[in-house]
């Protein structure tokens, strides 16, 4: 069985991290044409990675195993860096900061102050994902995420926070988060 | 906002560049920045602030590009020691030492401006005093710790290890003398900066405060800021202004401390002062829940005299704002401070009460009040909730079986199903699901979008089920160790007891308990009801009016009770709601059979039947009654179970396309007005109109059937129909615009898929509408709605149909605007219309 290339991963991976999504949330987030997205959500279909359900695509475990040996293919050399590990480490403390500050916005409804530390720390792991982006060029599409929902809620659209129907700031930290996770390998743990 | 721009702009020679707050009385906003203007009508009214100045936007384009202006500075030092003398105390040094906050404050308020640094001021000397002043070494290193995080952080744009670092500081703090302490940590700070940015930690006061007003100002230009201006397009040359105030102690003296005051309670709306108090305490301990603070309550038989003067400057500071403030205060040897006073939050049945009671007491006008309450806050009263009886009921029944972590609040009752994919079917089904998990992921999205209520075994108030449960307002238990999770059998398992999947479960998403079996409910409207019922009475003295669209007996009361204006009913949904659409089907499907002579009478007994119950539901109200909308996709659902493959009788997508069926109706109407003994007259109206030769004719079809006590109404459904407006107006009693209809033919889409939202949502999300048509009034509707002249219309009323679509605030601005004052709207959106709608007609109205 061949690997994924990178634009049928960059796809069936924003599936494999959404679980369900559209077409279109695809193309959005994988950063790739539309029509070629959806050129790749039919031969996925076809090969059952995926399921059509109305518009909604839902991953199949075969999908999966073919997101999973891309990481283990592309990333084996990275899991293993000591580098890595300490950048993860460095993550998990402003992750934790991250999921406090996000509690605490919403439990002071949206308090302007609570959003701007949400907003900071995102700034913090943009920059942090700076420094490991050489490493894994396809985190600039995080960045682009990050910063175009940063704005939505600097201009006042408050889902852009934590609303788990849009690409809010917390759905792209989850994602990241998953994504990093199996770069290095490691299960997640609850 | 005021956005004057005639700030005060400083120039090199004249130049005042420092006002402090007693003396920028003259100054507007758009000089003095949002913040500074509050300060400073504070002070002038008399109210406790500590004393400070403020550095005019004037200064902000020279500041933020170079160094600060010599003259500036000169000022600013002057300002400073002024302060000093005043307090009593020295910059820098002992034996009371002043210290200072630095914050921004733009006209209009952004994000990504510097936020506030404390406890400016601190270098050795000041230490030393200052732990000699309050007799405790552990406050003061803890104050300049406080302080080295936010300038670390803020001006010199350290990392977030350096700033744990710093953190780590206070944690191995030896207990020795105030200069075995202090002056190492200065020292320890100062390396560690160096280490990690290069630059010295500056442990010159002047130094510090220099650096600090140069950050603010530069804060004006960072790129989120830019971003945001660029965005609405804020002029980039409005700049910000820089608030130095003196800092005050909580732990200074006796009595001395800190808190939080409400004027008025945040939970009932009440009147009375509520808050706490955090007796030597400083600010950040109350905000950051490390200690316990008192309530007021408890602290008035202590102090009795700082709870009166903080109950009189509430009343003053309602006077100044007339709205209800949230107060951050603190008490130095004796003395009352206003650290920060805002417009408080509230709960939604606070919001009502406080802007009726504010009528009352004449401090505010009714526009103001109704602008007060959100049109979310009157849908989230009347929300259900336990009745407390059938709650205290419950726990003395023992029905309470566990209790986890309250989450996301709200209280429900429904059945519990232990799987996403069967929740969404059970809701479908129309059951209120309990979805109960171990845990949740992004996967379980759709299953949580269809529940009811969430609860989980596992994880605390910041898991995703939390997260996401309080993102969809849906009440949420997580962390519920007493509950297990058999999926495979669908049992859920609660301290021993097993509960199959359906059985009746309880939530409190507060409090964090669930009980066995539903309880009543009841919701907060049934106790402000009448406050609730003054706000909206308000709101319609604007001049609108809503009506809603029912379809049994239960509908109209309800609707009534909500305050519509009016009441309208379309004759297919009532034939289907009183299961009759038979008979309609059963004709039609006999005339498409080519039956000569069908007999339509049986269609005007059951319209009879079905309307009178409503009828004599209604008292005085405006009653619309709309025929059925014959056309094939409608009806064809029905027929196609009794005549299958039978094509459309002809005619059907004509408005007058079978006369004799428009007949039985009108009959039907007329016989019902009769039996229900309604005072009339209702209005008859028909969609898709386009001529007025059909509006004749339907007057004639009227005249002949029921007489002249009936007024007869026209739905434009097209742009055809809205570009006949003027004439059928002239004809017509009524015309109501079918919104939605309107924006589906301009885009040729099947009006009643527009609102099945999934598809059209993808195609948006795919970019391939640049905007949502549900959303914004399109263009060419735009261009073709005609602006109300009340003149040249005569007596014809005109509305606009939202019915089926929700009300976006925009399409309700664009018609209001166009002159439309009467709206149809969904039965359950019937009050917080009337106040949206009164809302944007008192905001237009405003001078």
């Amino acid at each position: 069985m061949t690997m994924l290339d990178e634009d049928a991963f960059l796809a069936l991976n924003a599936l494999y991290l959404k679980k369900m999504a559209t077409t279109g949330d695809l193309a959005e987030i994988s950063g790739l044409p539309c029509n070629q997205v959806q050129a790749m959500v039919g031969s996925f279909v076809e090969r059952g990675w995926l399921l059509d359900m109305g518009g909604d695509l839902v991953i199949q475990t075969d999908g999966m195993a073919q997101v999973q040996d891309y990481y283990r293919e592309t990333y084996s050399s990275l899991s293993q860096r000591e580098d890595m590990r300490k950048w993860y480490a460095r993550f998990q403390q402003i992750n934790t900061q991250f999921i406090k500050h996000v509690t605490d916005w919403q439990q002071t409804e949206g308090d302007s102050k609570v959003q701007d530390r949400v907003i900071t720390t995102v700034e913090r792991l943009v920059k942090l994902i700076g420094e490991i982006e050489q490493l894994v060029p396809r985190y600039t599409g995080y960045i682009r995420r990050f910063e175009r929902s940063s704005s939505a809620v600097d201009q006042g659209n408050r889902d852009f926070v934590c609303t788990p129907t849009v690409d809010s700031l917390h759905n792209i930290w989850f994602e990241f988060h998953e994504d990093f996770l199996a770069v290095l390998d490691r299960p997640r743990d609850t | 906002m005021n956005m004057v721009t005639e700030a005060a702009t400083p120039t090199r020679s004249s130049t005042k560049w420092v006002y402090p707050f007693d003396e920028a009385d003259g100054l507007d906003t758009a000089s003095l920045g949002g913040k500074g203007t509050g300060l400073v009508r504070m002070t002038s009214a008399g109210l406790p602030v500590p004393p400070g100045f403020i550095i005019p936007t004037g200064a902000c384009a020279r500041c933020a590009e170079d160094d600060l202006p010599d003259d500036l500075w000169a000022d600013v030092q002057q300002a400073v020691q002024a302060l000093a003398r005043r307090a009593n105390r020295t910059f820098g040094g002992g034996p009371r030492p002043l210290l200072v906050s630095v914050r921004s404050g733009a006209p209009v308020s952004m994000p990504g401006m510097m936020d506030t640094i404390l406890n400016l001021g601190l270098n050795e000397a000041a230490l030393l005093a200052l732990a000699e002043s309050t007799g405790d070494t552990a406050f003061v290193a803890d104050t300049f710790l406080r302080f080295a995080r936010m300038f670390s952080e803020i001006v010199l744009g350290a990392d977030d290890d350096v700033l744990d670092a710093i953190e780590e500081m206070k944690t191995d703090l030896p207990s020795a003398s105030a200069e075995k302490v202090l002056p190492p940590l200065a020292a320890a700070v100062s390396r560690t900066l160096t280490d990690a940015v290069g630059q010295p930690f500056p442990l010159d006061p002047w130094e510090q405060l220099r650096l600090a007003i140069r950050a603010v100002f530069r804060s004006w230009n960072s790129r989120r800021a830019v971003r945001y201006r660029d965005y609405y397009r804020i002029p980039h040359d409005l700049g910000t202004a820089t608030v130095v105030q003196q800092m005050v102690f909580g732990n200074l003296g006796t009595p001395a401390g800190t808190g939080v005051a409400f004027t008025r309670d945040p939970r009932t709306g009440q009147a009375t002062l509520y808050g706490e108090f955090l007796e030597r305490g400083q600010g950040e301990d109350v905000v950051a829940g490390t200690h316990t603070p008192e309530p007021l309550t408890a602290i008035a038989a202590r102090y009795p005299s700082i709870v009166a003067e903080l109950g009189r400057v509430a009343g003053q500071l309602e006077d100044l704002y007339r709205d209800m403030l949230d107060i951050e205060y603190t008490v130095e040897d004796g003395t009352l401070y206003l650290l920060q006073v805002r417009v408080g939050k509230r709960s939604a049945e606070a919001a009502v009460r406080i802007a009726v009671d504010l009528v009352d007491e004449e401090r505010i006008e009714p526009a103001t009040a109704i602008t007060r309450v959100t049109p979310d806050q009157v849908r989230q009263i009347r929300r259900p909730r336990f009745q407390p009886e059938a709650l205290e009921a419950a726990r003395r029944d023992e029905r309470l079986l566990a209790t986890g972590v309250g989450a996301s609040p709200g209280q429900v009752s429904g059945v519990t199903v232990v799987d996403p994919a069967r929740a969404e079917q059970q809701a479908a089904a129309g059951q209120p699901v309990i979805l109960v998990r171990t845990t949740t992921s992004p996967q379980d999205l759709p299953g949580m979008l269809a529940s009811v209520g969430i609860v989980t075994a596992r994880g605390g108030s910041t898991s995703h089920a939390a997260v996401v449960a309080r993102a969809l307002d849906k009440p949420c238990i997580v962390g519920c160790g007493a509950l297990t999770i058999d999926a495979s059998h669908g049992v859920v398992r609660i301290s021993g007891e097993s509960y199959p999947e359906g059985s009746e479960l309880s939530i409190d998403g507060a409090s964090g308990q669930i009980f066995a079996g539903s309880l009543a409910t009841t919701r907060g409207i049934d106790e402000i009801g009448d406050s609730v019922a003054r706000l909206l009475d308000w709101a319609d003295a604007t001049g609108c009016e809503v009506f809603t669209r029912v379809s049994t007996v239960d509908m109209a009361a309800a609707a009534i009770k909500d305050g519509a204006h009016g009441i309208g009913v379309r004759l297919d949904e009532v034939l289907a709601a009183a299961g009759r659409l038979d008979v309609l089907a059963e004709v039609l499907g006999a005339i498409a059979a080519g039956h000569q002579g069908t007999d339509v009478h049986v269609v005007e007994a059951a319209v009879t039947a079905a309307l009178t119950d409503i009828l004599a539901a209604l008292d005085y109200q405006p009653f619309v009654v709309r025929t059925a909308d014959l056309s094939w996709e409608r009806v064809s659902e029905t027929l196609a179970e009794l005549t299958p493959g039978d094509q459309p009788p002809p005619g059907t997508w004509l408005p007058l396309g079978m006369p004799a069926l428009v007949r039985a109706q009108a009959r039907g109407v007329r016989n019902a007005v009769r039996t229900s003994g309604h005072p009339g007259p209702i209005t008859l109206m028909v969609g898709g109109i386009v001529d007025v030769a059909e509006l004749s004719a339907l007057k004639e079809i009227c005249r002949q059937e029921v007489g002249e006590k009936i007024h007869v109404a026209a739905a434009l459904r097209s742009l055809r129909g809205l570009a006949a407006l003027p004439a059928l107006a002239r004809e017509a009693d009524a015309i109501w615009l079918d919104h939605r209809a309107l924006t589906a033919s301009i885009y040729h889409y099947p009006d009643e898929l527009l609102v099945s939202d999934g598809a059209l949502d993808a195609y948006l999300e795919q970019e391939l509408l640049t905007a949502d048509p549900r959303k914004e009034v399109d263009d060419l509707l735009r261009r073709n709605v005609p602006t109300v002249d009340t003149v040249e219309w005569g007596q014809c009323c005109l509305g606009v149909n939202l019915v089926g679509w929700g009300f976006a605030e925009s399409v309700v601005e664009f018609y209001r605007a166009a002159g439309y004052r009467r709206f149809a709207v969904d039965g359950d959106g019937v009050q917080a219309a009337r106040l949206l709608i009164g809302q944007r007609a008192a905001e237009a109205d405003a001078p």
